[in-house]
């Protein structure tokens, strides 16, 4: 993704450096905050401090413990959780009843979405339910972990992640069609 | 759960929109970055700078207690030793006699072993005797002649048994007398001078001009300088005990000169020894100190871009005030530790290139009467010209610490008065205080004068630091407790002061101290 030397540059704070390290990381790092987080002044938020963060613990960063694409994207979802608890304050987060079945299966429709389609698709999702599905399923983090970075139970976490399955189930065909007639 | 699969279907790197290109976040991102602390770095600066702290307080009191415990291992040295000494001097008569034995044949082999037989039974005796005699010596002035005047005539044990008693006590109240003025150990001198000048024992000689006969002792003299034997009208002198007895039975109290012994003799030299090379004491190993110095500072991280910039400090100084302690270990070695208050002062300035609007007068406006040409009205006005106008900026930088240096110090003697002192150490210090505009040292597309200063405060700034010491110095002492200092130190920080992540700042100080050393 980068060089050594763009990193070591990065890590002696020179600003060459860290507009290289930009210039290269940023389309991936966009990649991640815009599933996050629809707002450009929202997302400029969170570039920014993701490149802050970046910039300033990258002494931090050993190669060793994982490759600094990895390292990247997991400050890059860290500071959009954050700027989405900050500006979103009214985020649909009620607990799901006992009596749904919250391992309901995504329909078989949606690996047949490509990443163009699901980001669309996820574009227009509700924050919480978008919110929780991309970090259960692409960034890999458990319910117990969900809930502690967007500061809610549990449960709520199960609940967001269905309803965004439910939500997912019954858009993705439609939207399917629409991409494809359209 | 794959999520690896997801993340590679579902997220593909696209290109970034304008409002996200690097020139206009990077403000942006350099502005949180100065809000955000770097938080971590200084905690695991501070845990570290505790530890080291904690380590060098530990040695300092290690070294504190080791000098005090001193007294009471040299007062059972003294008491070890002078049963020692004792035991020293019989045995150097028992080898005398063996060797002797080796070169005079069976005869004085057989009343040599005697005699060791007989001395070995006094040393048994004369370290009971010298217990007794500490405890009579505390009461009474005559226990000497009292010693001596318990002494039969008819032991050759017994005889040696008060002599050995009186060496003892003798010995025992010369340590006591030395270690409570002295810090070494007074034995090693008596036992090597003992063993070196066996010929002033005029007590010894004394033996041989009373009984006229036998010279028991002073035959160590002999076997050192190589004499032969003397002997006894050609024949090998009878050295059995029986023979012994009626030379002892002339001895009368008082009359061996105990007080020109070999102990009491060493004494006057030692104490000189003693008084020429102490000027420390166990007793009193801690010495204050007080310091103030003076001297140049400069940041040890280089300015990568200086070349392009008019920038750099102007009138760098370092004024330090330092007190602390000195405790030293042995005659070369001591430790130091103390408080240090160090400010760093440096000025920054710059000529600053503004544009901008100068309003300039000009007519704009005449009613000249053309019947005579004079202007009879004359109305002005002002254009505005741009211009670029250059001014002089001046900042006054101040960074302020309280330094904790720990120094180990090696003493090298010149002469009795003037020592040379090398001093190597670390210190730890907090900045309470910076303020003024330093100039970053990391390289910059543009290399706008403005845009190169970093204004630093408290919030841009490492509370904590370490820095190494090194210094040479001399001392003078005025008298035995006075010294002045002299010295010059540098002191390179290894930890960056500012926390700002434009500027490394990490001074480098080298300093001229004057101060007094007094021995508490």
């Amino acid at each position: 993704m980068i060089s050594e030397s763009t990193i070591d540059g990065c890590k002696r704070k020179e600003q060459v450096a860290y507009s290289e390290c930009y210039k290269k990381t940023a389309p991936y790092v966009y990649s991640i905050i815009s599933q996050y987080i629809k707002n450009k002044d929202f997302i400029k938020d969170a570039m920014q401090e993701t490149y802050a963060q970046v910039f300033l613990s990258i002494d931090k960063y050993e190669k060793s413990r994982g490759s600094f694409k990895s390292w990247l994207s997991t400050i890059a979802v860290r500071q959009s959780i954050n700027v989405l608890r900050r500006h979103m304050s009214t985020l649909d987060l009620s607990p799901l009843n006992e009596n749904q079945n919250i391992y309901q299966p995504v329909s078989a429709d949606i690996y047949s979405l490509n990443a163009d389609n699901f980001n669309e698709l996820i574009a227009d999702m509700p924050t919480g339910y978008r919110t929780s599905i991309l970090l259960f399923y692409l960034e890999g983090f458990t319910h117990k972990e969900i809930a502690s970075k967007l500061d809610i139970s549990i449960n709520t976490s199960k609940s967001q992640l269905h309803r965004g399955l439910v939500w997912l189930k019954k858009n993705v065909s439609q939207h399917l069609k629409e991409y494809t007639h359209g | 759960m794959d999520n690896n699969k997801y993340s590679d279907k579902f997220r593909k790197e696209v290109e970034i929109p304008d409002y996200l290109e690097w020139d206009v976040m990077k403000d942006g991102i350099y502005e949180i970055m100065d809000e955000i602390p770097e938080g971590k770095p200084v905690r695991n600066l501070l845990r570290w700078s505790i530890l080291i702290l904690i380590f060098l307080l530990s040695t300092c009191v290690y070294v504190t207690y080791e000098n005090e415990s001193i007294p009471d291992k040299t007062g059972q040295d003294v008491d070890y030793a002078s049963n020692n000494i004792i035991e020293e001097e019989l045995n150097l008569s028992i080898n005398s006699e063996v060797s002797i034995t080796g070169e005079h044949g069976e005869h004085i082999e057989t009343s040599g072993l005697k005699i060791k037989s007989a001395i070995e039974t006094v040393n048994e005796d004369s370290i009971t005797s010298y217990q007794g005699t500490i405890y009579q010596s505390k009461s009474s002035k005559d226990v000497d002649n009292s010693l001596f005047s318990l002494l039969s005539n008819d032991s050759l044990s017994r005889q040696a048994n008060s002599e050995a008693s009186k060496l003892s006590d003798q010995n025992q109240n010369l340590n006591k007398e030395h270690v409570a003025h002295h810090l070494k150990p007074l034995i090693p001198n008596i036992t090597t001078d003992i063993a070196n000048d066996a010929s002033e024992d005029k007590r010894l000689a004394a033996l041989d001009q009373t009984t006229g006969d036998i010279n028991l002792f002073t035959e160590s003299t002999h076997k050192k300088q190589s004499k032969p034997l003397p002997t006894l009208n050609g024949r090998q002198k009878d050295y059995s005990p029986i023979r012994l007895l009626p030379a002892l039975s002339k001895l009368l109290p008082g009359s061996i000169p105990i007080t020109s012994s070999r102990l009491q003799a060493a004494v006057p030299i030692i104490a000189a020894h003693e008084e020429d090379q102490g000027r420390t004491s166990l007793f009193s190993p801690l010495k204050l100190e007080v310091k103030q110095g003076f001297g140049l500072w400069n940041n040890s991280v280089s300015i990568s871009n200086i070349d392009n910039t008019n920038l750099n400090y102007t009138d760098n100084f370092a004024l330090n005030t330092y007190a602390g302690l000195s405790s030293s270990i042995n005659d070369k070695w001591s430790i130091q530790a103390g408080l240090k208050y160090t400010m760093l002062h440096s000025r920054t300035n710059y000529y600053e290139e503004k544009d901008t609007i100068v309003q300039t007068e000009y007519v704009s406006k005449q009613i000249i009467n053309k019947l005579n040409g004079k202007v009879i009205e004359e109305r002005s006005s002002t254009v505005n010209n741009r211009v670029t106008k250059w001014s002089k900026i001046d900042y006054t930088n101040q960074l302020q610490y309280i330094g904790m240096p720990v120094t180990v110090s090696r003493n090298i003697s010149v002469s009795r008065r003037w020592d040379v002192l090398l001093r190597l150490g670390v210190e730890y210090g907090y900045v309470f205080s910076t303020k003024g505009r330093f100039i970053s040292n990391q390289s910059s597309t543009d290399f706008n004068d403005q845009n190169q200063i970093i204004k630093m405060d408290n919030t841009h700034t490492n509370k904590h630091f370490l820095s190494s010491i090194i210094a040479a110095g001399i001392r003078f002492s005025l008298n035995q407790k006075s010294s002045l200092l002299l010295d010059i130190n540098h002191i390179r920080s290894l930890t960056d002061v500012s926390s700002h992540f434009r500027l490394r700042l990490m001074p480098n100080v080298f300093s001229s101290s004057f101060g007094l050393q007094y021995t508490l």
